[in-house]
């Protein structure tokens, strides 16, 4: 019953993001100001219906109303009340629903946020929001509708995909989406930039904080997807460059681009139509990538959320940039840079560059990796794979160079190829790295490494982090140093440069937790009862196979007591589970260790009959948890910087650019 | 005769034994590393558990034991199941473009940088900027017309 005013609410919303987007456009082209208020208040009205929308969605999920197809497909009587809750995005309808109600809420804030100091562009951002909305409220009654009903009543669903039902899988999604649909504000302050034909006074300040916003989403939800493949898939790794996996680190590559490009033009004015273009790619690729989960043209382990939806994201996909290159073409003349002398040559602002160029070519190999099967399947009609070792030849002068860029970007300064105390920080960052790494060596088991070359890349790398962690902490110290140990006094002004240095090193962890998968050991072992495995300096003690009921799956567990110098020190349990929507067995995986190594075991296989037998999978990874707190490291940055209220305010477009302020 | 033949049996079979190649399990790892698991998605066969993986596995340490090299090795699946079997884009004709353009962006990337940006010297007054003096000069008209009591601008 409660089906029929979903689907007529989101007819309503599309209805009415046509009417915004019209209204919105001859707002902006007539500089009629009730039209565009007209605009932003249909907005919002649509915002509360697909709230409501969304709200008769959860409520059939949890009542259990399979009359409805998606509640009948993704969802049972048995399945727990926290999985009822994330049903609602587990499967393409849903969503697609989620997708897009995320976009109304953030559109909506974006109109009521800094619309002062943005006058001028608001009706653009309006329109070009609205448009993508009536698109998406389109494809949601037409394609991929949430609310359609089945034939008949059914008293049990189908269950929920038991590879989701984890709690990384629950907050993954939601954050990804967050990240991808902030995105697509930027991108229409861009638009509007374009459309109106200069930037406005709030342009970096708002452009800056949704792009941040963004990037602490993106970060945290990219890692959580990492984890959810480490702990439920069971290869022992957290990044396989799965075209789907490539498709949310093309967004993050450009929206961190377009920080470092924002940073330029806020204080030197340069850079505008550069950050445009990285705006707007941002969003474009969070939508590409949307549609590479979607169409399934790619085959990818998210395989779960395919459909005919895919051929019409194309459509649009294919529209939405010949919109922009045309807009482009036509209207970025217009858009100055600032009357700034004395740019480039060695400064701050080439190497500012230069580390976008870096991100840029990442982004490059990454698209390349992820397209080229299909282009190549096209063009030659011949079937290629590429996997993880096309990326991993490459990854490693890129972090290299991204970890040096870091390092001569923080210590340089704008307009000047002085660096200020630049010989005494590069003197004691070269000294101090030596121990650093020695250390690093020593703690990590380096020497462990059985190939010669990744051994040298190991030290390498390890080298060139502790370097640029030195570099970053001496650029810190002096310009700390000037407020005579008065911390407050140096964060009020600086908590964008402290948010940065936060995340910058954050990011170095990750590379040095990355470089572990350099010395990963493996082995396989089949144990009978009370027999043990020794590995790395660790006994594992088989105690037979348990059989569990948790929630709606049945466990076969199979725990193993971990001995280190002859004392018990903890038990993992690996383990395989049974869901009953699927008959075969799901990996859980035992994870038990230190910070600088887990022991990550997977029951391979077991006797079904006897429960005293069973085969396992031993790994040793090193420095993963590494990765883990790097990203929470990164994220804190992100949320440091995200507070500062200064950068974007003062910016040199208001000093050196001229403004006619209507 | 016959004690002849077996003799000589024993000896091509322990000859054949000597000439096994030891395989490492280093070297075992980075062959089966580069082949992909035909059955799942983005995972070597030296990853995957799958049955189809497994026979994989073993044909490459039987060939591996025969002396066959990494490549010859690759050849002999790409035959078998085209090129597809490789974790990467084989390096010649169509597919050399998946490996030139990343290569092309790292390396020429930043030569073009370099000349577009780093070469120029940073150029003071690139848009017409007055000099102080000239300002001086400015002020001074502006002021004596003030004096003359005309409006200055």
């Amino acid at each position: 019953m409660f089906a029929d005013y979903g689907f007529f609410l989101l007819l309503l919303c599309f209805i009415l993001s046509i009417y915004g987007s019209i209204a919105a456009v001859v707002a902006a082209f007539g500089r009629h100001r009730r039209l565009w208020r007209s605009s932003r208040i249909t907005l919002s009205i649509t915002c509360g219906l697909a709230l409501i929308a969304s709200c008769i969605l959860w409520h059939a999920l949890f009542t259990h109303d399979y009359a409805i197809a998606y509640v009948f497909k993704n969802s049972s009587n048995d399945l727990p009340y926290f999985y009822r809750f994330t049903a609602f995005w587990c499967a393409l309808e849903g969503s697609h629903l989620f997708w897009t109600l995320l976009l109304t809420i953030f559109s909506t804030v974006s109109l009521w946020s800094y619309h002062r100091d943005n006058e001028h562009i608001m009706p653009f951002v309006s329109a070009s929001l609205q448009i993508v909305l009536a698109w998406m409220y389109y494809l949601a009654i037409t394609y991929s509708d949430p609310f359609e009903k089945m034939g008949q009543a059914f008293t049990n669903g189908q269950g929920m995909n038991a590879l989701l039902q984890n709690f990384y899988m629950t907050i993954h999604p939601p954050m990804l989406f967050v990240g991808y649909t902030a995105l697509a504000i930027p991108a229409a302050y861009g638009i509007g930039a374009l459309g109106h034909g200069d930037i406005t006074q709030g342009w970096l300040k708002t452009v800056r904080r949704w792009t941040l916003l963004a990037w602490i989403f993106l970060t945290a939800a990219i890692t959580l997807g990492g984890r959810w493949a480490y702990v439920e898939l069971g290869w022992a790794g957290y990044w396989a460059w799965d075209p789907v996996e490539n498709a949310s680190l093309m967004p993050w590559l450009l929206a961190t681009a377009l920080l470092h490009c924002l940073l330029v033009q806020d204080r030197l004015g340069h850079l505008k139509r550069f950050s445009i273009i990285l705006a707007f790619f941002a969003f474009f690729m969070s939508f590409l990538g949307t549609f590479i989960t979607r169409s399934g043209v790619i085959s990818s382990v998210h395989s779960f959320a395919q459909s005919p939806i895919g051929p019409n994201y194309l459509f649009f996909l294919g529209a939405l940039l010949l919109g922009f290159c045309i807009l482009f073409g036509v209207r970025s003349h217009s858009i100055l840079p600032a009357e700034t002398d004395k740019v480039w040559g060695y400064s701050k602002e080439s190497a500012l560059l230069m580390t976008q160029l870096l991100l840029l070519t990442s982004l490059a190999i990454v698209f390349v990796g992820t397209m080229f099967p299909i282009v190549s399947e096209a063009v030659i009609k011949q079937r290629i794979s590429i996997q993880a070792p096309y990326f991993n030849t490459f990854a490693p002068y890129l972090g290299a160079g991204l970890v040096v860029a870091i390092a001569i970007g923080n210590l340089m300064r704008f307009q000047t190829p002085k660096i200020p105390n630049g010989r005494q920080i590069m003197t004691v960052a070269v000294a101090v790295a030596v121990p650093a790494t020695v250390l690093l060596v020593w703690l990590g088991n380096v020497m462990q490494t059985t190939r010669l070359y990744a051994l040298v890349a190991q030290i390498v790398g390890m080298y060139l982090i502790s370097w640029s962690a030195c570099c970053l902490t001496g650029d810190l110290y002096y310009r700390i140093k000037p407020f005579q140990g008065s911390l407050i006094l140096f964060l009020r002004r600086n908590l964008a440069y402290t948010g940065a240095y936060i995340a910058h090193i954050g990011f170095l962890m990750a590379i040095f937790g990355f470089l572990g998968n350099y010395r990963t050991i493996e082995i396989k072992k089949t144990l009978n009862l009370t027999e043990s495995a020794s590995l790395y300096g660790y006994d594992l003690k088989f105690d037979g196979i348990k059989v569990l009921q948790e929630h709606n799956a049945k466990i076969y567990a199979a725990p193993l007591q971990v001995t280190k110098n002859g004392q018990v020190i903890g038990t993992v349990r690996p383990a395989r589970s049974l869901y009953p929507t699927k008959p075969e067995l799901l990996h859980e995986v035992g994870v038990f260790g230190s910070l600088w190594h887990d022991i990550y075991i997977v029951l391979a296989d077991f006797d079904m009959k006897d429960m005293n037998r069973a085969t396992f999978q031993i790994h040793i990874n090193p420095t993963v948890r590494f990765v883990w707190i790097a990203v929470i490291i990164m994220c804190i940055g992100g949320i440091i910087a995200f507070g500062d209220r200064y950068r974007g305010e003062r910016s040199r477009d208001m000093i050196a650019g001229e403004w006619n302020l209507k | 005769m016959k004690k002849y033949f077996l003799v000589i049996f024993a000896a091509l079979f322990l000859t054949l034994d000597l000439w096994a190649v030891e395989v490492t399990e280093d070297d075992f790892r980075d062959v089966a590393g580069q082949l992909r698991c035909p059955t799942c998605q983005g995972m070597s066969v030296l990853e995957s558990d799958a049955a189809f993986s497994n026979q994989i596995k073993d044909l490459v340490r039987e060939k591996m034991s025969q002396g066959m090299s990494q490549k010859e090795i690759e050849a002999f699946f790409v035959e078998r199941y085209g090129p597809w079997i490789l974790r990467e884009p084989p390096k010649q004709g169509f597919h050399l473009t998946a490996w030139l353009i990343p290569i092309g962006l790292l390396v020429l990337g930043p030569i073009l940088l370099w000349f577009l940006m780093w070469r120029r010297t940073p150029v003071e007054a690139a848009i017409k900027l007055r000099s102080d003096a000239d300002i001086m000069a400015e002020m001074e008209k502006v002021l004596r017309k003030m004096k003359e009591g005309g409006h200055a601008v």
